[in-house]
């Protein structure tokens, strides 16, 4: 059938900010979605309000909006549009849960919106547990024995009737967030109490546990003439109990028979079929019991999802174009197969390869006990790899992930576990368990085979694969420095996919030796193509991964090409933003004819779609690996200022083997990067920075603390997102610091800053062709200064600044450009204290707030970066007047407000509070003709809600007392009720403001925190009291958040709020079409 | 007359074996050596034999061609399913390279088996990692069913690179000899040894793989029809789809004529021609005896027995260059517009424009478009050549067996209402 001829207009629906459950796949997926059906000539409008997306690009949609996924903005935004459909599968859980509750809105209705993807119907009936294992049972299938319950009483009786272990999973609720598996009876009452009050609807199924049984995945389409394929199949490594998103995974499936795995085929097609899906690719989840075969349908996800993006990328079918296209109309047989383009989509994939996802945690971050695993995700990120066996691909896979482990070691190699953590991790469900499975197999050998995958519950041939590699690691270590000689063994360890690093590691010799004998004895990758045929057809496909010892398919693609490195699994503080600004990179490469080669091992990301760039690399992002592709593909240049820390780390190296690398010479990035280098140059080019030392050992430690003078701000060096950074008030919490954190070395310094309290941070983007500079915008944060950038609200432009520290901005960038001879991206953070300019930072790279920058001012500095580095410098490309000159981007649509947002929901025993660490994973935009419209708009889009009545505790200390009198008027005058702390509420009183007075936390009860926890309180501003008071402080941060009250901690953020409230009490909801 | 021959293989460590591969390997069925598979062209792939021990290239000019691990290769694009594979007769003769990444994950279990004889099949096996380690209690290994079947395994091999040379120069003879290639005397002589060899239309495959003497099998429930059918190397799964929708069946050893099998006191409501190895234009005598029975009785049938019917009714087969070989053939059936995903055995194909008139061609594949499915209501026949008995599957072909049923009862075909096969 065509492409449907009575629609005209579709709405499509974004995921809204990343969060754990809820990442870049669904930024992939719709924008596939929304390139498939523009190809159709439909007008696409496009809602979501990250800006961090490559979706919500100028160009990419025909209408973008970027506000609040809430039934108010859209139905306004569906009021102005008159959009014929929405397409409802492409925005994750947000994107389904908002469309139903458009439809009961009426919304729908109403404006004459068609439902198209997958019905309102077949959600609500995939969602609902109960109705959902009714159908499973009448196409004979099983499900597990559950009850769905409203009370506690309910779940005991169940409880009593089946036994323990059981599972709760809360109804509606992303990435099973409230739910888990109750192991012992004390537990269960709360834990149950706990899951009905996470679901919307107060319902919880209550299941048998189908713990250690296999879990299987398949990614299946169907069309409106019953056709179907399954487009992949997934096993988890981990059985049933581990979240399939922090499981590792491999496709296709390994260990089942035929029969298993056609029947789940079979029953997967039939539960479509049921369910209704019939313009669309689901996701059926299985498992298996391995002692008898019986075989449990577990859950479907009638849309796209973080699965059909790894399925995607692991077997190269674009399942959420695909599904686009069905969505209008298209059957599958009509849908050709972009790769092999010899074959039709009704042609399942096959592989020839295995793909191995493994997922990546932020265990620093988000502290975990050792059996932190379960049925709620807890991972931020994941990194795909692939080869010709499983081993390599495991391998590649664990290197890929970015932890510093070099693939498949023992649990004792990596800090700071040691041999006697084995037994223990290896019990629990925790992220390491591979490696102490390692180290068990490596102890005691073949016969402890058995006894791993009893604990375990991993099948058999998984642990025997990790058996093989201890078996191939002791002739490692045997051949001893000797390795260099033998080509048969180094060849295997190769094809094995060991990195040259390990190899070395185990024959006692280093890492350059290795590759140089890799180099004598001819053992060099191989490029094969992923052409999901096996090899049947003679595809036509970018896309390639490489492998040892087999035939290589690829010649170089073209001498001009260039390599862009991207950012590898996502993470917090390297995430999203970075991976845009790679596709966004390679997009203006090719719109100029240049070939380009993308470099990326994160199946999430839109830069791993293989139509973003002329060839893609799925490898690790490490210096080996990259060092293969420049010598295979001899790149003209290769981009390494987009993708973050990731491939700006590999500098040195390539710099060392010769690369031409794109903008910046690596000299420059030294200086930014050396703390001495760069303080001698800000001294050159007189401007001030904080005090500073870097201290190689305890002691120096203390006494660079004493010389820059306290608070002083810690961090090691080379650190992203500011891991274990934290700022100290006196020399007892120093010393806390240093016996809790930290490793003090010559080769690891401590960086040891002066803290400027209450001052206001600036971050300034630019790119520069080294003599003229363009800045895209600076950004004032709202939130003081310790709170790292990556989780402060921002504004674009400054709200509170003045004329003259914006320019001493402006030229402080702009000399600092010049003498660092800056072509391409530069990123400066500044503080400014009593009216002072101090520079932070600079970072010679794309920050994460370009794509912000290029959305809000329609200036695309990555574009403009990429002419730059082609040699077209700015006054070339009319962004400045003249050679030398500097200009500056306006916010193209008022004002903007940048807000972060967090995952610790997902994380109900640590403590959410902020500081110089960054914790949050996504980031949402409000945008407004009022700054409180704007920042209004990211409250709500971050999930903030900002009250409009009740009352309003303000607690501030001596210098905020006059500066938080004219907002505690307003507030006054909207007819708020005002409670503060006896220093505040006195001086209150003293300016003719009444307040009820509370205790603050050290002063009896009930206190604040009391008064928080009745829900008496509805907002709280609440600024720094200084050291004494900093506990006191973060613990009513913590409660606040945990309670989702909002809160400031600065007079200006509290200014801010009540611009915000007062447009909220306006209740006119304005949507900007960008 | 068939018996369990297996027996749980304990492992037992051996690295010093071969220490070129870091595994284990398990003692008795599995001799390792450098292994080298030689093609008719002269290209060579070198490997890891298991299973049957290769030949030196020095002993091949002493052996029969029928004896010796010479096959014809093709490749094999199934993710698994290697038991049924190995068992399903239609590989006698071939050497068949399997291109997904693991074998013998799972080990092997006699239930599985797609022959009625306990029999060599395919002559060499060719993999990319064989797995040798623990399995599910009760199942063998693959290298323990390799052995038993006198089939020469290759493992540790560039399956890539062979199956893209296959792409391109198309299916040929191949020969798995001992010792590594580089000898290139070694070679020549060897694809002169190969040469030698006469074409596959000319050897004969369905003497060692029909059944000696007729076995009878009843369907299970209620039994609708009893057909007959003429083996050539039939599946277990195609008796077995018979039998599970209410069809008895007679299995006929294919030397005995078809007039005395119709024409015995057992009466049989269809004729049904099974698959089979071999080319089928070199069947000219049971050809003349299937064109000599048409109109008489139903014919339905699967593969080879679809290119039997379609030659009785004047058709031609042809050769493909590299067949279809896998699990995932779109089948568009050209009357509901639907598409079945299919599992696929075939070297051999119908030239669509030699059909008669009264022939209508129903299923094609969606990819190359050739023929798929054709029935011919005046004669009376219907027959497909992918595997709707799924042996390996997909199942949702399955149906078809439903369709051979009505179109047998009735003699017109009727729009298939697609329901869901959940048999196993």
């Amino acid at each position: 059938m065509p492409a449907r001829k009575d629609l005209e207009s579709i709405l499509i629906i974004g995921s809204g900010p990343i969060v754990i459950g809820q990442a870049c796949e669904f930024d992939y997926s719709g924008t596939q979605a929304v390139q498939a059906l523009r190809e159709e000539g439909y007008r696409i409008v496009l809602v979501n309000p990250n800006p961090a997306t490559v979706m919500t690009t100028p160009n990419i949609a025909d209408v973008i909006y970027m506000e609040p996924l809430t039934v108010e903005y859209l139905a306004r935004i569906i009021e102005l549009e008159r959009p014929d459909a929405v397409l409802t599968t492409m925005g994750g859980q947000t994107g389904l849960n908002v469309t139903v509750a458009l439809h009961r809105a009426g919304i729908l209705e109403k404006y004459g919106v068609e439902v198209i993807g997958a019905s309102i119907a077949s959600i609500e009936l995939a969602e609902d547990r109960r109705r959902f294992k009714e159908l499973v049972s009448t196409l004979g299938l099983e499900s597990a024995r559950s009850v769905t319950v409203k009370s506690v009483q309910e779940g005991l009786a169940f409880k009593n009737l089946v036994g323990l272990p059981l599972v709760l999973r809360p109804s509606f609720t992303l990435g099973g967030y409230g739910g888990g598996m109750v192991m012992d009876e004390q537990s269960f009452v709360p834990m149950l109490r706990a899951a009905l009050a996470a679901s919307g609807p107060h319902e919880v199924l209550v299941e048998e546990s189908l713990l250690g049984w296999k879990e299987l995945e398949l990614e299946v389409m169907r069309d409106v003439h019953d056709n179907a394929i399954v487009v992949c199949s997934i096993e988890n490594v981990d059985p049933m109990g581990i979240h399939t998103g922090d499981s590792i995974t491999v496709a296709p499936i390994q260990t089942l028979t035929d029969t298993e795995y056609q029947r789940m085929r079979m029953g997967a097609i039939d539960i479509l079929r049921a369910v209704g899906v019939d313009c669309g690719g689901s996701n059926v989840q299985f498992a298996l019991n391995p002692e008898d075969g019986r075989m449990v349908v577990v859950e479907m996800n009638p849309r796209v999802s973080r699965s059909s993006a790894l399925a995607s990328k692991a077997t190269g079918f674009p399942i959420a174009r695909c599904s686009a296209k069905l969505a209008v109309g298209y059957t599958l047989d009509e849908v050709l197969n972009e790769i092999t383009g010899a074959t039709a989509s009704s042609f399942e994939p096959v592989l020839d390869y295995c793909a191995v996802k493994i997922p990546r945690f932020e265990m620093e971050k988000f502290p975990m006990q050792a059996a932190a695993l379960g049925t709620q995700m807890r991972s931020v990120g994941e990194a795909l790899a692939l080869g010709r066996s499983f081993g390599e691909a495991l391998n590649k896979a664990i290197r890929s992930n970015e932890r510093n482990i070099e693939g498949l070691v023992p649990l004792e190699e990596i800090a700071p576990f040691t041999a006697a953590d084995v037994p223990r991790i290896l019990e629990n469900l925790h992220p390491l368990r591979i490696f102490a499975a390692y180290s068990r197999l490596n102890e005691a050998g073949v016969v402890s085979i058995d006894e791993i995958c009893g604990i375990t519950g991993y099948d058999r041939w998984f642990v025997y694969q990790l058996y093989r590699q201890v078996l191939l690691d002791r002739r490692i270590t045997d051949a001893g420095t000797g390795i260099a000689a033998d080509r048969d063994l180094l060849l295997q360890a190769k094809r094995q996919g060991m990195s040259d690093l390990r190899i070395a590691r185990l024959a006692g010799s280093d890492s350059e030796t290795v590759s140089r004998a890799c180099l004598a004895l001819d053992i060099l990758p191989a490029v094969h193509y992923v052409d999901t045929c096996a090899g049947e057809f003679d595809a036509k496909t970018p896309y390639c991964y490489m492998t040892y010892g087999e035939t290589d398919e690829a010649t170089q693609i073209d001498e001009r090409s260039v390599l862009i490195v991207a950012s590898g699994p996502n993470r917090v503080g390297q995430g999203l933003e970075f991976d845009t600004c790679c596709t966004l990179a390679s997009l203006a490469y090719r719109a100029r004819g240049q070939k380009t080669i993308m470099m990326n091992s994160n199946p999430e990301t839109v830069s791993t779609d293989h139509t973003i760039s002329d060839r893609l690399y799925l490898e690790p992002l490490t210096t080996e690996h990259v060092l293969h592709v420049i010598r295979r593909e001899r790149p003209a240049q290769v981009v390494l200022q987009l993708g973050g820390q990731t491939p700006l780390s590999m500098i040195e190296a390539l710099h060392r083997e010769g690369v031409r690398i794109a903008g910046t010479d690596y000299d420059a990035i030294r200086i930014a990067d050396d703390r001495k280098l760069f303080a001698r140059l800000m001294g050159e080019l007189d401007l001030a920075v904080s005090p500073n030392r870097s201290a190689h050992s305890i002691e120096e430690v203390f006494a660079a603390a004493k010389e820059v003078s306290y608070p002083v701000l810690l961090r090691p060096s080379h650190v992203l997102g500011g891991r274990n950074m934290a700022i100290v008030f006196d020399e007892r919490e120093l010393t806390e610091y240093l016996d809790s954190h930290v490793r003090v070395s010559q080769d690891e310094p401590l960086l040891v800053d002066h803290f400027l309290e209450d001052a206001f941070e600036y971050d300034l983007d630019a790119i520069s062709d080294g003599e003229s500079l363009y800045i895209g915008g600076i950004l004032q944060h709202i939130e003081a200064a310790g709170i790292h950038s990556g989780d402060s609200a921002a504004v674009f432009p400054p709200y509170a600044s003045t004329p003259e520290i914006l320019d001493q901005m402006r030229s402080a960038a702009h000399r600092i450009a010049v003498r660092l001879g800056i072509k391409g991206f530069m990123n400066i953070q500044f503080a400014v204290q009593q009216g002072k300019l101090y520079v932070i930072e600079v970072n010679p790279r794309a920050s994460r707030t370009v794509p912000f920058i290029s959305k809000m001012s329609k200036v695309d500095l990555i574009a403009a970066a990429v002419r730059i580095w082609e040699g077209e410098d700015l006054p070339a490309q009319h962004l400045v007047g003249h050679r030398g000159a500097v200009a500056e981007g306006t916010c193209a649509y008022g004002w903007a407000v940048k807000e972060a947002v967090f995952s610790f929901d997902r994380f109900a025993d640590i403590d959410p509070q902020l500081g110089p660490e960054m914790r949050s994973t996504g980031e949402v935009v409000g945008i407004g003709s009022t700054f409180g419209e704007a920042f209004a708009k990211s409250q709500i889009a971050a999930g903030n809600r900002l009250p409009t009545h009740g009352r309003i505790c303000i607690s501030v200390n001596k210098r905020d007392r006059k500066t938080i009198e004219p907002i505690a008027r307003q507030l006054s005058e909207l007819g708020f009720e005002l409670a503060a702390t006896r220093g505040t509420a006195r001086d209150l009183f003293s300016m003719g403001i009444l307040c009820e007075t509370v205790l603050k936390t050290d002063e009896g009860h009930p206190n604040i925190i009391d008064h928080l926890d009745s829900g008496r309180i509805r907002m709280l501003i609440n600024t720094p009291m200084g050291k004494r008071s900093q506990r006191g402080d973060e613990n009513l941060r913590t409660k606040a958040m945990h309670l989702g009250i909002p809160y400031t901690t600065t007079t200006s953020a509290a200014a801010a709020a009540v611009d915000a409230i007062r447009y909220l009490r306006a209740e006119s909801v304005q949507v900007v079409r960008l | 007359m068939y018996k369990v021959l297996y027996k749980y293989t304990e492992i037992s460590i051996m690295q010093q074996t071969f220490p070129k591969r870091a595994t284990s390997c398990c003692k008795g069925w599995c001799v390792v050596h450098d292994a080298t598979l030689i093609l008719s062209d002269g290209t060579w792939f070198t490997g890891i034999g298991f299973g049957r021990r290769a030949p030196l290239p020095a002993d091949l000019v002493h052996m029969e061609h029928d004896e010796s691990p010479l096959g014809e290769v093709l490749f094999n694009t199934t993710m698994g399913a290697y038991h049924e594979i190995l068992t399903d007769p239609s590989y006698a003769g071939q050497t068949i390279v399997m291109t997904s990444a693991h074998m013998g994950n799972y080990g092997c279990d006699p239930s599985w088996d797609e022959t009625f004889l306990h029999r060599f099949t395919c002559k060499s096996l060719i993999l990319r990692d064989l797995y040798d380690g623990p399995l599910p209690p009760g199942r063998a290994s693959l290298g323990h069913l390799c052995a038993q079947w006198n089939v020469c395994g290759l493992t540790d091999v560039d399956t890539r690179a062979l199956t893209l040379h296959l792409r391109s120069s198309g299916s040929q003879y191949g020969v798995v000899v001992e010792g590594i290639g580089h000898d290139t005397q070694a070679i020549r002589m060897v694809t002169g040894w190969i040469r030698s060899c006469p074409a596959m239309g000319e050897r004969d495959f369905i003497t060692p793989m029909t059944v000696p003497e007729p076995i009878r099998f009843e369907s299970y429930g209620d039994q609708h029809a009893s057909y007959a059918l003429w083996d050539f190397g039939t599946k277990a799964s195609i008796v077995e789809q018979l039998r599970r929708i209410g069809i008895g069946v007679t299995v006929f050893p294919a030397s005995i004529p078809l007039v005395s099998i119709l024409s015995s006191d057992a009466r049989y409501d269809a004729l049904f021609l099974s698959n089979g190895p071999g080319d089928p234009a070199s069947l000219q005598s049971h050809v003349k005896q299937i064109a000599s029975v048409i109109g008489t009785i139903p014919v339905v049938g699967i593969c080879l027995g679809h290119q039997l019917a379609a030659q009785a009714l004047g058709a031609k087969t042809m050769k493909m260059l590299y067949g279809h070989h896998g699990p995932n053939h779109p089948v568009r059936d050209l009357i509901s517009g639907n598409v079945y995903v299919t599992a696929q055995n075939h070297g051999y194909c119908v030239d669509p424009s030699t059909f008669p008139p009264s022939a209508m061609v129903w299923l094609v594949n969606d990819n190359d478009q050739t023929v798929e499915g054709f029935f011919d209501e005046e004669h009376r026949v219907m027959t497909v050549q992918f595997h709707p008995e799924a042996g390996p599957g997909p199942w949702e072909a399955r149906s078809l067996f439903g369709a051979f049923r009505r179109f047998v009862e009735t003699g017109v075909y009727k729009i298939l209402a697609r329901e869901a096969e959940h048999a196993c």
